[in-house]
């Protein structure tokens, strides 16, 4: 050690897959990591999509990160702090001193031992207070701050008072701290496309259209895909990609990537759980970031009531009997087609992480003309889906790949 | 020998028992009839362990391993649904019903197919009743 | 699925395995020295700040747990996890003489790690230790009744096995070299051994193609990766941490990870080195066009070394892009590669008249933007319906009809453009050498244990380049720069670990029926110099499919031995008292 440089110390930021992969990595090799995390769980946004195979491995890599959170928390050479930012970094590259911020400790994070006490008598209807991941790490519970009514007027205390480790304190203050590091991994994610940003495709009014990320979670909570405003099971399913990508309207011109790799394995989820179920796709291009990228094709082909439409639908309007009612033109010729479905599914984009560019001033990384990160001074290294859309393989390798890059660069302060 | 109902889960350690947790987590209840044994993969089990359970009073057997081909030992899941063929033709060689046992594959983030398991098994039971063998054993 | 070809499933290839190899000299059936403390066994019930006795009557529990005769002790705490917890813990086995322990509380799958490492601490076998997991699969998913009853049943359960349980052998094996064996001449062999040099580490480069010595790129794709396999080239030269040996192969390959040695044969004759991790780093590469072709028909490779030479006269261009799963190609960047060129093309000559003809526009991710781009700058893209037809008569004509417009086209073409056609030849020969499966295609295969991209079967071994699987050049960059990252956290390890739960074979009882070989996803049983099966430690990753599968029922596994399962099953089913 010479002049503070700390040639042990890394700080990556986001506990998804490309963060988790790095600081295994970096562990390894004997390397100390402190990981924070913005939100309250660790696994990324890839722990809130699911499985979609039966039986049958399908190779949607979702059980990645899942699989390694377990290695993750019992590491000796990672300290994982949730609910934290980082909000400055000043020094020199191999001797930065970053600034994190704990936000309040409505749940204390290390009294916290997820026994459910308090869900159990919360007066909110669904709770208020839950487990704060659906990955099971950490354990602890958190509070919805829109929801508990204690911390709107003060009456409420009841699971303050039924909590045996007495872990829940409404008037928690945010804490800060200060870290002394030798490099830094940006890995803090993406943001999945907000579909009520184009209203022509009636997310908001109409019930039964859902953005991609719900359905995962439908899967993930019943292992189905079911009609959210009827419960049942969906005959006709109209899956619409390229929302809030290739779209120069929202500023994404490019491609995400994963949209279409998902959207096949979803579609041929809702296949496998009823064969009778009618399922369309529309698109433009067909591209799969797979192996086999004729695969829709040819399934299309071998399966019955599956439509391949290439066509970017209009809009999604709401039908005298309730169901979503798709205007698109037809591939073949330039009539438009109007159609009903029971349940549409809006494959939704990648958009660069909401705190880019905030992060970018920060640590002083580039960030191109679409938002993501760029690497731009030595020590500082993005990783995952904040430098481009990916999918889980490809952010776990960038986080073990970044992870190297850290130790080229503190070898070279040697 | 009590008339209870009696299933063991062979789960593989990476695969079934980390859904098992997960149901855990999000607190999805399920029969406690039940009795998981962690094995390091489904491979590990021999079609000895599911006949042996048998003869212990289970009322019926199954084996979860990971998905087909993510298997965490390449085809270790493979080797285990041949295993429980193999255990399910010499259940019905000696008069008792095949669907007692099964094998099935899960992925460690699948939190509600390890109770969908569970519930499964245990309406065969209900509908097969207790194991035929629970008379002889003490 | 494509059935992929394991390599050591072929007959042929028994012989490579059963040929006899002593065994490692002092690592086998070494027993640790802490272990006859008799059969007493101590059971921690936790309660985990009320997570577990809210639903569990751990009072109750505790009583069952005491009554069994294997149980010597029985202690109720708050948090055995904790380090207040193990502290306790810790003092308890001392004090009285414990020789094993269950802990009643969390899963496994986060806590085994903690009590190992306590286990080991308290001067015991780090695996004589059990969980009951009575937490995530008792007291969440019962209500309280069946709770208690459930959580006797599992501790009486996990302590008739924990009774059973044999000290398991954990070795830490230095390593013996920390060098890292790169083998491949393209791209992806020179990137990888730049970045294993660049984090420290020693390397040597076997270049079988010789494209490092003589500086010819011919080998790999078109554009910009050219110029930086030159510029890595000229780097790796000058570093004194690089060897390369130019012209070679790798014909022998053995060993464990931190310590392999390999037989390489150099154009100087042959030479034995050692290293502690290898990167098979090859790439598919463009093969030449048939000689009797067409001359105004060629290759995006073909195309590329045009472009570079930078006298570019041609007016007309028609890319014809190929599927990207058709038979003869492999590789997804078809079309990225048809857009690249184009692009490239247009900045050389701006009148060019370009047209891209492919059924799918697969511009990935931020690549679009290239495809942006190049519509800009008004290159013309058609999706084809049907055949593509070239008329060789005079002029060069493509002719297709457009899907959009239903028009049939007949396009002038100076010169027709095809997507390259990618051979990897090799394979199978380094693969067996290397004892790496290859699929049906022709590709290495990757281990499925998804976390560890890059690894293969063969542990120590990794992979990178096209030849593991379609990539673009993006893609074989960040498998480079993957694969060099994940050898070298092998190779920065301060030791390697072998053992714990792995499987044993009894020589009394092998019949020597190669079932263990045959079935083993590692390689690791071998036959030895008695001429019995037997496994190597440091090779086996517990999986346990030989056990199940040997009909002398002469293999065990620590750990998951058949009496400790049997004896765990049958209590859990008579078990759980009144």
């Amino acid at each position: 050690m010479e002049g503070g440089i700390s040639l042990t110390q890394v700080l990556v930021i986001g506990a998804g897959p490309a963060g988790i992969a790095a600081a295994l990595n970096l562990a390894r090799r004997g390397f100390f990591s402190t990981v924070v995390e913005k939100g309250p769980s660790i696994g990324g946004r890839a722990s809130e999509l699911c499985c979609k195979g039966v039986d049958e491995c399908i190779r949607c890599d979702v059980c990645l990160s899942m699989d390694k959170i377990g290695d993750l928390v019992q590491s000796d050479h990672v300290r994982i702090m949730t609910n934290t930012e980082v909000i400055r970094v000043s020094g020199r590259p191999g001797a930065f001193r970053a600034t994190l911020k704990r936000h309040e400790q409505l749940v204390n994070e290390d009294a916290c031992v997820g026994c459910g006490a308090c869900a159990e008598v919360c007066p909110v209807v669904g709770s208020a207070i839950g487990p704060c991941s659906m990955s099971g790490a950490p354990r602890t519970f958190r509070i919805d701050r829109e929801k508990c009514i204690g911390l709107k007027n003060g009456d409420c205390q009841k699971c303050v008072d039924v909590c045996p480790t007495s872990a829940i304190a409404l008037s928690s203050k945010s804490s800060r701290r200060q870290l002394v590091v030798g490099a830094i991994i940006a890995a803090n994610g993406y943001e999945p496309f907000d579909p009520s940003r184009e209203p022509r495709y009636g997310s908001v009014t109409c019930k039964d259209v859902v953005s991609a990320v719900e359905i995962e979670k439908s899967i993930f909570r019943t292992g189905r895909i079911l009609v959210p405003s009827s419960g049942k099971t969906p005959k006709r399913v109209a899956i619409i990609q390229c929302v809030g990508s290739r779209d120069d309207r929202f500023g994404t011109s490019y491609c995400s990537k994963v949209c279409c790799k998902y959207a096949l394995k979803t579609g041929q989820l809702l296949k496998r759980q009823d064969p009778e179920t009618e399922v369309s796709f529309f698109f433009m291009d067909w591209r799969p970031y797979d192996l086999v990228d004729n695969e829709l094709a040819e399934w299309a082909a071998a399966e019955k009531r599956v439509s391949l439409i290439r066509s970017r639908p209009a809009e999604v309007l709401d039908s005298e009997s309730g169901k979503p009612l798709l205007r698109f033109a037809s591939s073949d010729d330039e009539r438009v087609i109007e159609q009903e479905f029971d349940l549409v599914m809006l494959s939704v984009g990648m958009l660069p992480p909401r705190d880019a560019s905030g992060l970018s001033k920060t640590l002083g990384l580039r960030v191109t003309d679409q938002g993501f990160l760029q690497e731009r001074r030595p020590g500082v290294f993005p990783a995952g889906c904040c430098s481009g859309p990916k999918d889980i393989a490809e952010s776990v390798r960038d986080g073990i790949s970044a992870a190297g890059k850290v130790a080229s660069f503190l070898e070279g302060l040697h | 020998m009590s008339d209870r109902m009696r299933i063991v889960g062979f789960c593989c350690s990476h695969g079934a028992y980390s859904s098992a947790d997960l149901a855990g987590v999000m607190r999805i209840s399920y029969s406690p009839s039940v009795m998981i044994i962690r094995v390091p993969c489904a491979g590990r089990i021999d079609v000895l362990h599911i006949l042996r359970a048998f003869r212990d009073g289970a009322d019926a057997v199954f084996v979860a391993g990971c998905l087909e081909g993510n298997c965490h030992f390449e085809y270790g899941n493979f080797e285990a649904r041949k295993m429980v063929e193999h255990a399910k033709r010499l259940l019905s060689d000696i008069g008792i019903e095949a669907e007692r046992v099964e094998m099935f594959n899960v992925a460690s983030n699948q939190a509600w197919r390890f109770p969908e398991i569970v519930g499964e098994m245990v309406s065969r039971v209900d509908k097969l009743g207790l194991s035929p063998l629970k008379k002889v054993i003490k | 699925m494509t059935p992929e070809v394991h390599l050591r499933k072929g007959d042929e290839l028994i012989s490579l395995v059963t040929s006899t190899r002593p065994a490692r000299p002092g690592s086998r059936r070494l027993r640790s020295v802490a272990e006859d403390k008799g059969d007493r066994i101590g059971v921690f019930i936790c309660r985990c700040g009320g997570a577990v006795s809210r639903t569990v009557d751990v009072d109750s529990v505790a009583a069952h747990a005491a009554s069994l005769n294997s149980v010597a002790f029985v202690k109720v705490m708050e948090f055995p996890c904790s380090a207040g917890g193990r502290a306790e813990i810790l003092e308890d086995i001392r004090e009285k003489n414990l020789g094993r322990f269950v802990v009643a509380g969390c899963s496994p799958r986060t806590h085994e790690k903690i009590f190992r490492a306590l286990a080991a601490k308290a001067g015991l076998n780090q695996s004589m230790f059990e969980i009951a997991n009575i937490r995530e699969q008792c007291a969440f998913v019962h209500v309280p009744s069946e709770a208690t009853a459930k959580a006797k049943v599992l501790i009486e359960s996990t302590a008739s096995k924990c009774n059973l349980l044999l000290p398991a052998p954990y070795e830490q094996i230095p390593l013996s070299s920390r060098k890292a064996l790169v083998v491949g001449s393209g791209l992806s062999a020179v990137v990888a051994a730049s970045h294993v040099s660049d984090q420290g580490f020693g390397v040597i480069l076997v270049d079988p193609r010789g494209t490092s010595n003589e500086g010819e790129a011919n080998s790999i794709k078109a554009g910009e990766s050219v110029e930086l396999f030159d510029k890595t080239l000229q780097r790796l030269k000058s570093n004194p941490l690089v060897r390369m040996l130019s012209g070679s192969k790798v014909i022998e390959f053995e060993g464990h990870p931190g310590d392999f040695r390999a037989l390489i044969q150099t154009p100087d004759g042959e030479e034995d080195i050692r290293c502690g991790a290898a990167i098979l780093a090859f790439d598919a590469s463009p093969t030449h066009a048939a000689e009797d072709r067409d001359r105004r028909e060629i290759t995006q490779a073909e195309f590329g070394s045009l472009l570079g030479s930078r006298v570019v006269k041609m007016e007309n261009i028609v890319m014809i892009v190929s599927d990207n799963s058709s038979e003869e190609t492999v590789g997804r960047g078809n079309y990225v590669d048809a857009v690249a060129s184009s692009l490239r093309l247009k900045e050389l000559l701006p009148s060019a008249d370009v047209t891209i003809i492919g059924s799918e526009a697969r511009m990935y991710g931020l690549h679009e933007l290239d495809h942006i781009r190049a519509q800009e700058r008004g290159v013309r893209f058609i999706r084809p319906k049907g055949e593509v037809d070239i008329k060789h008569e005079g002029g060069l004509r493509v002719l297709v009809t457009d899907a959009s417009s239903d028009a049939a086209l007949s396009l002038p073409a100076d010169l027709v453009v095809r997507s390259d056609v990618l051979r990897f030849e090799d394979a199978k020969k380094v693969a067996s050498v290397f004892k790496i499966p290859i699929n049906a295609r022709g590709f290495f295969v990757e281990s499925e244990v998804r976390l560890e991209p890059g690894s293969t079967l063969n542990r120590g071994v990794f992979l990178c380049g096209s030849a593991a699987g379609p990539r673009l050049v993006s893609e074989e960059l960040l498998g480079a720069s993957t694969a060099a990252s994940q050898a070298v956290s092998l190779l920065a390890s301060p030791f390697i670990e072998a053992g714990g739960t792995v499987a044993e074979v009894d020589p009394e009882k092998c019949s020597v029926c190669l079932n263990c070989i045959r079935i083993c996803p590692y390689t690791a049983p071998f036959i030895n110099e008695e001429s019995k099966a037997e496994i190597d430690i440091q090779t086996c990753q517990g999986c346990g499919i030989c056990v199940g599968i040997c009909p002398s029922k002469a293999i065990q596994m620590y750990g998951y031995t058949d009496a400790q399962l049997f004896s765990q099953a049958s209590a859990s089913l008579r078990g759980g008292g009144t």
